[in-house]
């Protein structure tokens, strides 16, 4: 497979008054085409900078990412992100419009972008809810929609940043299983933030470790379907659970 | 589920009791009808002059006024909001602008604006313009400042052109502080006209329901004057109740933009 993003030793630094605090540094990454790279590490590591970094909306002090071999200088709508924050579909469109409204600059006519906006809409599951304004609906279906929206364009690369952290557990096992099912029916690329391991494991194809300051690939051989309750599962959960602890020291 | 009566109900009580209370003073108390009429000869004379058309036609004329007055007040509103948003220099000057014309009553710029544009319809809506234009700007650029950073963030992914991000984004988003700049530049604009009428009636002959006041005074007709205050008021309250709730609900209070 070709590689679609690509990271190399990005380093960042916050300064603040006195002196500069080192966020990260040396941090490569790559993801594959039709690949899925979860981030996993601990709140407050800088997941999120990385992930931002990643899209354009922050840059790097040190070291480049390229996406299709072109630098990343700012956001792409090739790059879409989907945000933790539940607020960020427009409270003033319904949901078939939110999800209609990055088509409206395709040149494709009204009727046929609210369309394609409704497929969308009935792969995650919300064909019921077209008309309904964001505050009507629960944190998972917002996320639901922000997921539509964001592949009503079909962008080449996903990046996801804790979409689910905000929401109960049966909630976050139903968009995981979503999220898995939309990933190989579309062939989509994603990076996935998170801080949640089991998370990490039903989702991944290749698993970046980040803990103070660096971060270290964790091979992943897992067949799909994933099973939690899998003998392969829990070993796996096990040794990346001391794998954590260790790289925490 | 209780169904919630509308606060018409108790509003139209306490109306009547007011309208009670009037007629009462009125016939039993002995005051000159020169100073107070009965309530029933004030609606008489309402009647009568709206029939006639010089109350309608008044009536017409002023709403026409204050419609174009808000309508050109609001689009220039936006455009130096949206102006001022995009742009710094433009942001230093609306401030200045600001600074300077948002504290100005409307009615001290009066015999400036007559010195130079003459007694007319065009001198009253300049100042129906000047009523709005400040309030909305000040609103709307509050509103552009407290815009969630994360639509600004979706706007940028998507690579939107600054027109389009403030079109689709920047301002539906601060609708709320829209519809609130209006309401201020409305309450405004209503006292600058009927003000400008009063004066600009006076001086050039030209209509509106502040001359139509002004002129009964000058005939002692006090049921007139009543009869003329009673369209203001009545107006006012349509206004506030009928168009601006009617907006709010299909608007902010449908997109649970407003708690």
């Amino acid at each position: 497979m070709k590689t679609l993003l690509e990271a190399k030793s990005l380093a960042v630094s916050f300064s603040s008054g006195a002196g500069s605090r080192r966020i990260f540094s040396g941090i490569d990454l790559t993801l594959k085409e039709g690949g899925f790279l979860s981030i996993l590490g601990p709140s407050g590591c800088g997941k999120t900078t990385l992930l931002k970094i990643l899209a354009g909306f922050h840059h790097a002090d040190s070291g480049t990412v390229t996406h299709g071999g072109k630098t990343v200088t700012g956001p792409e709508k090739q790059r879409l992100m989907i945000f933790q924050d539940f607020q960020q579909l427009f409270p003033w469109m319904t949901v078939l419009k939110n999800t209609a409204f990055p088509l409206r600059f395709s040149g494709l006519p009204r009727p046929r972008r609210e369309a394609l906006a409704a497929d969308y809409l009935e792969r995650v599951g919300m064909a019921e809810h077209l008309a309904s304004y964001p505050h009507e609906l629960s944190g998972g279906m917002k996320q639901r929609v922000a997921l539509a929206r964001a592949l009503v364009t079909r962008p080449d690369i996903l990046l996801m940043d804790e979409p689910f952290a905000g929401l109960d557990a049966p909630a976050r096992k139903n968009l995981r299983a979503l999220v898995t099912n939309l990933w190989s029916d579309l062939g989509l690329s994603v990076i996935f933030v998170t801080h949640d391991i089991e998370e990490a494991l039903v989702l991944s194809e290749t698993l970046l470790l980040f803990s103070r300051g660096t971060a270290k690939d964790y091979p992943l051989e897992l067949p799909r379907p994933r099973d939690e309750s899998s003998e392969a599962f829990r070993n796996l959960r096990e040794d990346l659970y001391s794998e954590i602890s260790s790289l925490r020291g | 589920m209780k169904k919630q009566l509308s606060p018409w109900v108790n509003r139209s009580l306490y109306i009547l009791i007011l309208l009670v209370v009037w007629e009462a003073t009125a016939r039993y108390s002995g005051v000159s009808p020169l100073v107070l009429p009965p309530v029933s000869g004030v609606f008489k004379v309402l009647f009568s002059s709206l029939l006639d058309g010089s109350l309608a036609a008044n009536t017409l004329l002023s709403l026409g006024l204050i419609a174009a007055g808000l309508g050109i007040g609001s689009t220039l509103g936006i455009l130096l909001a949206v102006g001022a948003a995009r742009w710094k220099p433009a942001r230093d000057l609306v401030d200045t602008l600001l600074l300077i014309f948002h504290p100005l009553p409307g009615i001290a710029l009066f015999p400036l604006v007559i010195l130079w544009f003459g007694v007319g319809y065009f001198s009253i809506v300049i100042l129906i313009v000047h009523s709005v234009l400040w309030p909305m700007v000040t609103n709307l650029l509050s509103g552009f400042e407290s815009l969630p950073e994360i639509y600004r963030m979706v706007g940028t992914n998507y690579q939107l052109k600054p027109a389009a991000f403030s079109f689709y984004i920047l301002l539906p988003g601060s609708f709320p502080q829209f519809i609130a700049g209006f309401k201020i530049g409305w309450a405004r604009a209503w006292r600058a006209l009927i003000s400008a009428e009063m004066i600009f009636g006076a001086a050039g002959g030209l209509g509106g329901l502040g001359w139509f006041i002004f002129k009964r005074r000058v005939f002692m007709d006090t049921p007139g004057i009543f009869a003329g205050l009673i369209v203001i008021i009545v107006i006012g309250m349509l206004v506030e109740d009928l168009i601006f709730t009617a907006v709010e609900k299909r608007t902010v209070l449908r997109w649970g933009m407003k708690s």
